[in-house]
């Protein structure tokens, strides 16, 4: 089936890996980034994201390999540990989330780079690649890439999709969500794991510093296009997969590192969604000048 | 040991409270709390600015981690009478710019009917339309949330608390960022409702509306002052105690909150 839709597209074989890879990467993003965005949690998220890197250093350094598959197990597992650590910050010691993320974030980045510039300084011939964590990279993709993105991606959009009503009901009014049974240690699980998977998924293609763009940028444009949740997540789906393809395709050609470009991609979409959209465009409503309904119920 | 809570009355008292004490990171705003709301009361929940009324509602709910003591509601825990349960939260504890219809938010009401993954039936819509329609937003179902008034909002919110066709209203500050015409409305409504056997419960801070409407008033400053019939509950001695002031004592003067 992979191999087929490889075959079939009419490209040279390793572009064809790259566009795919990245089609299939930047659909999964966007469809999960609203998770972040209308739960106002994207700094966590990026702070979830930079958490990937010391993963990466520290599964390199355990296993002596730079297999991806490692490499991605030691992600999700650092990844994990700082949203629980974030978590536990904000919960029991009682500091600010703010704080608790620019912390996190910090320290995740710091931490990452002083392995990674250990790795690279031991002349490790194993060690080529690592880079690509920081700032992502598209070439070189390989068809169990691919096979890896697209089996637990369907199975966390699967999830999405299942949770759709919890999720999107604790994410609009946790309060009444709470009052009719919906459990707020249970929601907040799902949508971290939800994100952990994205962000993984993606940290290699994209980078840990980049990630959370693709997450976030997708979903932002689409919200300017759209009116329900229903609508937004496959729009931003499809928003995140455009940047993905064109960012991958691009960066290969212009020999550019794949995250940077994906996310200025992405980020161009969401900059002319905000300005132009039809309806909640910042220039559709300076014509329309008075908010339709806002403040003039009194007056019927 | 707390006092126990009535059992033998579970369809007299809509919320039972026990020794309730709670707080927001560690400094106790409530403590003592005892009270019974009787069931098919309209009810208010009043009391100076920091003196716990949305505490009170949101430890009642569960919403808030209480301290000590425990809340029942028709003589059971919360967990096992949700559907009879309707709240309103305060307007800024809903995400504002949310991607969401009005009708969408109405459905929410039949959630607790349904779950969490059981498609809505046709009585669920049947239940959804007239909840729009009582609160006069049936024009409005397909409009996105946030192009409504806060006084559409507000009925919006309202319906979905109708729709759910529960026992008991919980409201917190339901009038805030409402014109007078939809204020209104929503009381008359809520009048209504009660007459037809449902418990309403709502924190309002403005003392003139509830001593005018309501039938019933918890007055809180830190724990109960006074709760009963509002005439009771409101004397002016207990509005002494509550504010240190005698806020009803000048002409057309209103707390707030």
């Amino acid at each position: 089936m992979l191999n087929w839709l490889l075959n079939s597209l009419p490209l040279p074989y390793p572009d064809a890996v790259v566009v795919v890879g990245t089609a299939a990467l930047g659909f999964v993003a966007g469809a999960l980034g609203p998770l972040l965005v209308l739960r106002r949690r994207a700094m966590f998220g990026d702070a979830m994201s930079h958490a990937t890197l010391p993963g990466v250093a520290i599964a390199f350094l355990l296993a002596g390999t730079a297999s991806p598959g490692y490499l991605l197990l030691g992600a999700a597992a650092s990844a994990s540990a700082a949203a629980l650590a974030m978590t536990a910050m904000v919960r029991s010691a009682r500091i600010a989330p703010d704080a608790a993320i620019g912390v996190v974030l910090s320290v995740s980045l710091t931490l990452g780079l002083v392995l990674l510039t250990h790795i690279a300084s031991t002349g490790d011939s194993q060690q080529a690649g690592l880079n690509a964590y920081l700032l992502g990279q598209a070439a070189g993709m390989v068809e169990q890439d691919i096979a890896l993105t697209l089996t637990l991606g369907t199975i966390a959009l699967g999830c999405l999709l299942v949770w759709f009503r919890l999720l999107r009901s604790a994410s609009f009014d946790p309060g009444f969500s709470a009052v009719i049974g919906a459990r707020p240690w249970i929601v907040d699980a799902a949508s971290t794991g939800l994100l952990a998977v994205a962000i993984v998924l993606g940290v290699r293609t994209v980078g840990a510093i980049l990630m959370v763009a693709l997450l976030v940028a997708p979903c932002v444009a689409a919200r300017q296009l759209t009116t329900t949740l229903a609508r937004l997540v496959p729009l931003a789906g499809l928003i995140g997969a455009a940047a993905g393809v064109t960012g991958g395709v691009v960066s290969g050609k212009a020999e550019l590192p794949a995250g940077p470009v994906i996310v200025l991609i992405a980020t161009t979409v969401a900059v002319l969604a905000v300005l132009f959209a039809p309806r909640r465009g910042v220039v559709a409503r300076s014509r329309t000048a008075v908010p339709a309904t806002r403040d003039a119920e009194g007056a019927r | 040991m707390t006092m126990a809570h009535p059992q033998q009355h579970e369809d007299a008292v809509a919320l039972s409270l026990r020794d309730l004490r709670a707080g927001y990171n560690g400094r106790t705003v409530l403590r003592g709390v005892d009270l019974d709301v009787p069931h098919g009361t309209f009810g208010a929940v009043v009391g100076p600015n920091g003196s716990g009324k949305s505490t009170l509602v949101k430890a009642a709910l569960g919403l808030l981690a209480a301290t000590r003591g425990s809340a029942r509601f028709f003589g059971s825990p919360l967990a096992r009478v949700r559907s009879r349960v309707a709240y309103v939260p305060q307007q800024d504890a809903v995400a504002e710019d949310f991607p969401i219809t009005a009708v969408q938010v109405v459905e929410m009401g039949r959630y607790p009917h349904r779950g969490w993954f059981r498609r809505l039936t046709a009585g669920d819509d049947v239940a959804v339309a007239e909840a729009m329609e009582a609160t006069g937003v049936q024009g409005l179902a397909n409009t996105p949330l946030d192009e409504l008034s806060g006084g559409q909002r507000q009925r919006v919110f309202l319906a979905r608390a109708l729709a759910q066709r529960a026992d008991l209203l919980i409201l917190d500050e339901p009038f805030t960022a409402v014109d007078a015409r939809t204020e209104a409305d929503l009381l008359s409504l809520l009048e209504r409702l009660c007459a037809t056997g449902v418990t309403v419960l709502a924190v309002h801070h403005d003392l003139r509306t509830v001593r005018d409407r309501f039938v019933y008033a918890v007055l809180l400053a830190g724990t109960v002052v006074a709760e009963g019939p509002v005439g009771d509950a409101l004397s002016a001695d207990n509005l002494e105690r509550a504010y240190g002031i005698a806020p009803l004592a000048q002409p057309a003067t209103t707390v707030e909150a």
